[in-house]
């Protein structure tokens, strides 16, 4: 259909979408590409399944492996697309650990877009402590509590920004065990499984990121150091 | 090998505790749902839904949307007709004083004074005097019709200068303000020199006429006080802050300070 015009569909399908990946001229492309795949009932099915138990996990992942809010829904949907294009890998019951291993996979590449670029993202946060006029505006709206109040608000975002100064001082690998281990609940063995690295590696990574969020919590000044709790260990 | 406990649940300080939590509250959007769902070729369930209810029910709307309406074009009708009664009943303009139009005129005030706090301008105290004046001086204003009012209104912004009355996007800007000014003199208590911090912290609470970090402030001003050497009045601030605010987030680290 498309191959007078496209030499590979496949090749078009594996260039970065733009943020607007609905709306793209190159968007469509995708959407039959897509749609081909899904031919089946079944597969439509299994599809719609893995969005509605799994699109949270996703969001989560992505956020906190480094993506930005400003960018969170367009890698969201990078992250699904993906998945869908290698469904007939996936085996039933491992979706989830397949859709965290793509999630960390285009959480990495987003930061490493991001560095090359040099550019600072829309609600980035300045290491040097000032905040980015964009860090106000650029909250992801899904972020916080619908009914708190103002201050509660208020609080949250702060939060939400310090969390993102600690886990940008992480390094990537450090960063992926800590956000699986402290947010997605998930055990070192499955963490293993899931980024491929023996389980004792999986330890010394989270005794590091520990220890990296506690000195960077009395960095910035939030808990006093004499009171700053030690890390326990493994 | 045991999995350690997670952070979340073994630390116990509450800001820690917040500031993980925060990374488990993210969600994906419904925008970011239904954006997916079309870009994999698959409908909304939401949408799909709504339509099929519309065209399944399409006589009860179109009644329900025709009652609305109705109901919104007779509700002005009625007011008005009802306006009209009682502005005959009362025409006579209402007188005033200068005592009910101050708290106007300090509203107008900060109104004036946001804007300016976003360039770092503290407002000045013989601003607010001023207008307490233009205040006496509009001894009194004659409010009797709707003109009249906006007549008024039109009057008071001309004297006080520019009223920013969309005040949004200037509390955005002031909002990052105060953090910049927070974070400046946090960094200057963390690097040890106190008495910047405090310096800072006063020129914060110059600058900013509605603080919206003032809790923030306030216990970077008694860890201030603490290192610059005025232990009593850094105890004094803190067990007044813990009184005041005993279930607030930062009100553990007050109380581990006041009781080491």
């Amino acid at each position: 259909m498309l191959g007078g015009r496209f030499p590979s569909i496949a090749v078009l399908i594996e260039l970065p979408l733009p943020p607007t990946l609905v709306r793209s001229p190159r968007g469509p492309l995708c959407v039959t590409k897509s749609m081909a795949a899904m031919s089946s009932p079944q597969k439509d099915a299994r599809i719609r399944a893995i969005v509605d138990e799994h699109l949270d996990v996703v969001a989560r992942v992505l956020r906190n492996a480094g993506v930005s809010a400003a960018q969170l829904d367009d890698e969201i949907q990078r992250t699904l697309m993906t998945v869908v294009r290698r469904l007939d890998d996936i085996r039933p019951g491992a979706e989830k650990s397949f859709l965290i291993q793509i999630a960390l996979r285009v959480a990495a590449h987003a930061r490493r877009t991001v560095a090359r670029r040099r550019e600072v993202d829309a609600d980035a946060v300045d290491l040097d402590g000032g905040i980015s006029s964009g860090a106000v505006g650029g909250m992801y709206a899904s972020e916080y509590d619908e009914h708190a109040s103002p201050e509660q608000l208020m609080d949250q975002k702060r939060m939400r920004e310090h969390l993102d100064r600690i886990l940008d001082a992480m390094d990537g690998g450090i960063r992926e065990v800590f956000v699986l281990h402290e947010f997605e609940e998930m055990s070192m063995l499955e963490i293993a499984s899931v980024l491929g690295i023996p389980q004792g590696t999986v330890a010394s990574r989270l005794r590091r990121a520990r220890s990296l969020f506690r000195e960077r919590v009395v960095e910035l000044g939030l808990v006093d150091a004499a009171v700053a709790p030690k890390v326990v260990g493994s | 090998m045991t999995d350690p406990t997670r952070l979340i649940i073994s630390c116990d300080d509450p800001v820690e505790r917040a500031i993980l939590q925060s990374g488990m509250k993210v969600r994906a959007s419904t925008t970011a749902r239904r954006q997916t769902l079309l870009s994999l070729g698959l409908s909304d369930k939401g949408h799909t839904g709504r339509l099929l209810f519309f065209a399944r029910h399409k006589g009860r709307v179109f009644a329900a949307a025709v009652a609305v309406s109705t109901l919104a074009a007779a509700t002005p009708m009625a007011y008005r007709a009802l306006r009209a009664g009682s502005d005959s009943a009362a025409s006579a303009p209402i007188e005033v004083s200068a005592a009910q139009l101050k708290p106007v005129a300090a509203y107008q005030a900060v109104l004036r004074a946001t804007p300016q706090a976003s360039e770092n301008v503290p407002p000045q105290p013989d601003q607010a005097a001023g207008i307490e004046a233009s205040a006496d001086r509009s001894a009194s204003l004659s409010l009797g019709t709707q003109a009249d009012s906006g007549q008024a209104r039109r009057n008071s912004g001309a004297e006080s200068g520019a009223v920013a009355w969309s005040s949004k996007p200037v509390a955005t800007n002031v909002l990052v303000e105060e953090l910049s000014a927070l974070d400046a003199a946090r960094k200057k208590l963390n690097a040890g020199d106190a008495l910047s911090a405090l310096a800072m912290l006063d020129a914060y609470d110059r600058g900013f006429t509605r603080p919206r970090l003032s809790l923030e402030a306030e216990v970077l001003r008694i860890f201030a006080y603490d290192k610059a050497g005025q232990v009593a009045v850094a105890k004094k601030r803190a067990a007044a802050f813990v009184a005041k605010h005993p279930k607030g987030v930062l009100t553990a680290r007050v109380r581990r300070y006041l009781e080491p």
